[in-house]
């Protein structure tokens, strides 16, 4: 379903191409996979089992939603733009070799003073920040078009007139951008960083560019992409995360289905769901891990309203939106599964208590095109830890953490790490980090000094965002459901189609994460083990066998995303 | 799993838990002998758990030429070993409780030029005199038997016996068979000291002291430290090097391939993915020490395997990995008793690990237990 709102209404042109043979209509601007959710096909390619996937993460992460265009195999449908006449079909694993051939040549040395990675809101205000005469500030980021997860604009054949947008978070967006450009900026878009290699270079794919920036300083503001929670039926084509349905809507004005259930935990999900249901959606419910309403949650909810105000109201007013509606929000429930044969057709939810047991006996069954669910986030975390910075596993998360100082460096002499890369924190954390980090980095490479006023009021807003985002995940505290929600025949490594039984046979207290990946190829396709490593890391953790390690087999290698040979490939120096 | 702090006595000590190691423990156990594996990290962490897993039977000209012909004659001995162990591996399949994914369907070595002939007739030569079957191919061979390679190519080299395994399947199975023979595994436990003892030696580690009659070091680039101990000089010299596999594609190559004059390694495993290797060198964190990829020789070594087989530039590049790898100056492996230190041995592989492992651990079985080794092992000697 296409939205044709105010003030997107007439700025429309209209493009067709085939899938499968079958015409496909599309607007200038838009994704595959938006043109083809709006046309309300969900199934894009065969796995290697056979089975039916779709469109998962959205966002470039997980390549499920590969398809061939024009005899091309391996294209991901979210991240390639529709264009007239193309020809697209479903894609059989596993596909023929994919990009146009050739080779890169020698690679474009660049040597800014400072290269911030990624343009959502922590490296967009720490570009303002940094912003000095005498250095030259470069920014890289991997979409089409700045802004991030957070403030992402709607796409290019969309083009609102600047500053107008259907709400704040659009225009607040489009005006730190505007600010970024005038300051005389550089945003380098479609700059696919694949390589960190010490001291600090950072090997880039831009359009077709094969760049190394060999800056003297870095900021990484890569944010964070989101948690896979393996659940029956979760490969199905119409089960997605909360950001793949939200970035077809903010980006295209998409909703990929009829009915929808938003589940999984976090505030994130209210909110989507209230924009959906304003777009003309009809949500079936929300499902929400967290029992939010229970009498326990009434200290954080009063101390989240004391350190943000405005942010908790805005929260209210989309709970209050859903109510009005008559959308059911089931608190301390989880999606336990979607069934359907090419596509989900209905979802199972149940209660589940503080400790993650559910209570099946309660499940309900709802009819639904689309499910889409969030867990919370993981890291983009690889930057600094191919450049060998030193972390720690956080206790709370048992996840991987970066050590920073108060100026967010890391333990590497000018590489500093800001926003959700460096944990989820949400926007507001974002911003006051990029303006800390930014005028830190300025100062140290020999610009402006360190305004004593901006600081602190920097500070200020960090802390306060700080304390309501402490707050606010302590109302939507829930138990981690992590390895609670697959049955033995799911699939937990969805590139390799390795199930929960294979992993856990070989994940025992005596496993390590390399030897389980080498018995069952988990971890080793295209998504780089992204979404089944922390399922994995846990089994063997639960096992009791297992102490993490921050830089353990699951460390990122080189590519960090993978990258076609011809963009990178380069005949060797003969000496 | 034992406990800590609890004695440990054995006949047999190995210390290395990587396809030397595991091979030479299983080898011994299989005869009755009381074995114990010591590994400092999980089993096959080192150059067995990143290794390519190609099974070798050809000499990689591109980097050994350069230091002469008079090394590579002396080198090329080492093909009746690369011979023999393609036959210990297929030996030793039969016996594992999975498939390893063993296929033996030839490996060719591409030349690209003139010189490149020249180089493949001298080297053919050399390893057919060393009881190889290398056949010389022509432009017409190569493009008859390998289509999909580059029409650039001027001919190549073509050893029938080589092939590849699965290297994250094998390595565990053969470390299974071990302990289903009867050996028993120590590990994250970290060997951090040898002594003579009255009845052979008292090896002091992170978790006890293990008494032993005879210690098997296996230890790959750990070794030379921990036979410093006894005043014991290993001579081998450790690198990083690295390897980079793609994605998963419908089959485009079937051979193991090489470039006679570019260092290049390339083949499509089972499950599709392209690995890429030839020695290319890594480098080490400067922050960690953790070995690491370097983008120059990502980029240089993809690029010869595109000039190779032309489809491989179209394909998506997943991953890059670096290992320590060790090697004696003549490029033979380690492996027998040292000299003046009874019930001492050495086991050493050289670069290509994967393929040696089981055949050194069947010779090491042979020395260790007093018999005739099946094949004369006197160029693998200690101190030669």
């Amino acid at each position: 379903m296409r939205l044709f709102e105010k003030p997107f209404r007439r700025m429309r042109q209209k493009l067709r191409f085939s899938f499968d043979g079958v015409e496909v209509e599309a607007f200038e601007g838009e994704t595959l996979a938006a043109a083809l959710s709006a046309a309300d096909v969900r199934d894009f390619r065969t796995a290697r089992h056979g089975d039916s996937r779709g469109m998962f993460c959205g966002m470039g992460v997980c390549f499920e939603c590969l398809v061939t265009v024009d005899g091309r195999h391996n294209v991901r449908a979210c991240m390639e733009p529709a264009v007239e006449g193309a020809c697209v079909s479903r894609q059989v694993y596993p596909g023929g070799p994919g990009g146009p051939g050739g080779t890169a040549g020698a690679p474009e040395i660049r040597k800014p003073d400072l290269l911030i990675v990624g343009a959502g809101p922590a490296g967009l205000s720490a570009a303002l920040a940094a912003r000095d005469d005498a250095l030259d500030v470069v920014v890289i980021d991997e979409r089409a078009k700045a802004g991030g997860q957070y403030f992402k604009q709607p796409n290019s054949g969309l083009v609102p007139p600047d500053g107008l947008g259907v709400d704040a978070q659009y225009r607040e967006g489009a005006s730190l951008m505007r600010k970024v450009r005038e300051a005389g900026i550089e945003i380098v878009q479609d700059a696919v960083v694949w390589g960190a290699f010490a001291p600090l270079g950072i090997a880039v794919v831009a359009g077709g560019s094969n760049i190394v920036y060999e800056p003297r300083s870095v900021i990484v503001a890569t944010g964070a992409y989101e948690r896979g929670v393996p659940t029956p039926g979760w490969t199905l084509p119409g089960f997605m995360t909360t950001g793949a349905i939200q970035s077809l809507l903010r980006s295209h004005r998409v909703v990929p289905g009829r009915r929808v259930v938003v589940g999984g935990n976090g505030p994130l999900n209210i909110q989507v769901a209230a924009e959906l249901h304003k777009a003309g959606a009809t949500v079936v419910a929300v499902v929400e891990a967290a029992p939010v309403t229970s009498p326990g949650r009434f200290g954080p909810l009063l101390g989240a309203l004391s350190a943000n105000p405005g942010l908790l109201l805005a929260g209210f007013r989309y709970v209050a939106r859903l109510k009005a509606a008559g959308i059911p929000i089931h608190y301390g429930h989880v999606v336990t599964g979607a069934t359907g044969d090419k596509g989900v057709r209905s979802v199972s939810i149940a209660p589940v208590d503080g400790d993650g047991r559910i209570d099946r006996q309660r499940s309900l069954t709802l009819e639904t095109d689309i499910v889409c669910v969030g867990y919370g986030f993981e890291a983009n975390d690889e930057i600094p830890e191919l450049l060998g910075a030193e972390a720690v596993i956080d206790p709370t998360t048992s996840r991987r953490r970066i050590l920073v100082d108060d100026t967010y460096q890391t333990r590497i002499d000018g590489l500093y790490m800001i926003g959700d890369a460096l944990g989820l924190r949400g926007s507001r954390v974002a911003l006051a980090q990029g303006a800390i980090a930014g005028a830190a980095a300025r100062e140290r490479l020999g610009g402006r000094a360190r305004d004593d006023a901006a600081t602190r009021k920097a500070a200020r807003r960090l802390s306060r965002n700080t304390r309501f985002q402490d707050r606010l995940w302590q109302l939507f505290k829930a138990p981690d459901m992590l390895t609670r929600l697959a049955a033995e025949d799911t699939v937990v490594c969805r590139c390799e189609g390795v199930s929960m039984a294979q992993v856990r046979k070989e994940a025992d207290a005596h496993a390590s994460i390399g030897n389980v990946k080498r018995a069952t190829r988990a971890g080793m396709g295209r998504c780089q083990g992204r979404y089944c490593g922390p399922v994995i890391e846990r089994l063997i953790a639960d096992a009791g066998g297992y102490v993490p390690s921050p830089h353990g087999v699951m460390a990122p290698r080189p590519p960090i995303k993978p990258i076609l040979i011809s963009d990178i490939a380069r005949e060797p120096d003969v000496d | 799993m034992t406990d800590p702090g609890q004695q440990v006595e054995t006949d047999v000590l190995v210390i290395g838990g990587g396809i030397a190691g595991c091979s030479s423990a299983m080898y011994l156990a299989r005869d009755g002998v009381p074995v114990v594996l010591l590994e400092q990290h999980d089993l096959h962490t080192g150059a067995s758990g990143a290794n390519a897993g190609n099974l070798h039977q050809q000499i990689l000209t591109a980097r050994t030429v350069p230091l002469g012909w008079d090394w590579v004659g002396y080198y090329a001995g080492m093909v009746r070993f690369y011979m023999a162990a393609v036959g210990q591996w297929q030996e030793l399949k039969t016996e594992l409780d999975v498939d390893i994914e063993l296929q033996v369907l030839g490996g060719i070595s591409v030349a690209e030029n003139e010189a490149d002939m020249a180089v493949v007739a001298r080297k053919a030569e050399l390893e057919r005199a060393n009881g190889g079957d290398s056949i010389v191919l022509s432009r017409d061979d190569l493009r008859r038997m390998a289509p999909y390679l580059s029409e650039r190519l001027a001919g190549g080299c073509y050893s029938p016996g080589e092939g590849k395994a699965n290297p994250l399947l094998a390595v565990s199975a053969v470390s299974r068979l071990a302990a289903r023979h009867g050996a028993r595994f120590l590990k994250q436990e970290k060997a951090l000291g040898i002594e003579r003892s009255d009845s052979g030696y008292l090896v002091t580690t992170t978790k006890r002291r293990i008494r032993c009659k005879r210690i098997v070091l296996a230890a790959g680039p750990g070794a030379p430290e921990l036979a410093g101990h006894l005043n014991v000089a290993i001579p081998i010299r450790t690198s990083i090097i690295q390897t980079a596999v793609t994605e998963a594609a419908a089959p485009v190559m079937s051979h193991l391939l090489y470039h006679v004059s570019r260092p290049l390694t390339m083949k499509q495993v089972s499950n599709g993915n392209v690995v890429i290797g030839g020695g290319w060198p890594g480098y080490s964190s400067p922050a960690t020490g953790h070995p690491l990829v370097r983008r120059e020789s990502i980029a240089a070594s993809t690029w010869i395997a595109q000039s190779v087989v032309p489809a491989v530039s179209r394909m998506r590049l997943l991953r890059a990995w670096a290992a320590c790898t060790f090697t004696a100056a003549d490029g033979f492996p380690i492996c027998g008793a040292v000299p003046g230190e009874p019930g001492f041995y050495l086991v050493i592989s050289n670069g290509y690990g994967f393929t040696m492992g089981p055949l050194l651990g069947c010779i090491i079985n042979e020395i260790v237990t007093g018999r005739q080794p099946s094949m004369d092992a006197s160029r693998l000697r200690v101190g030669r």
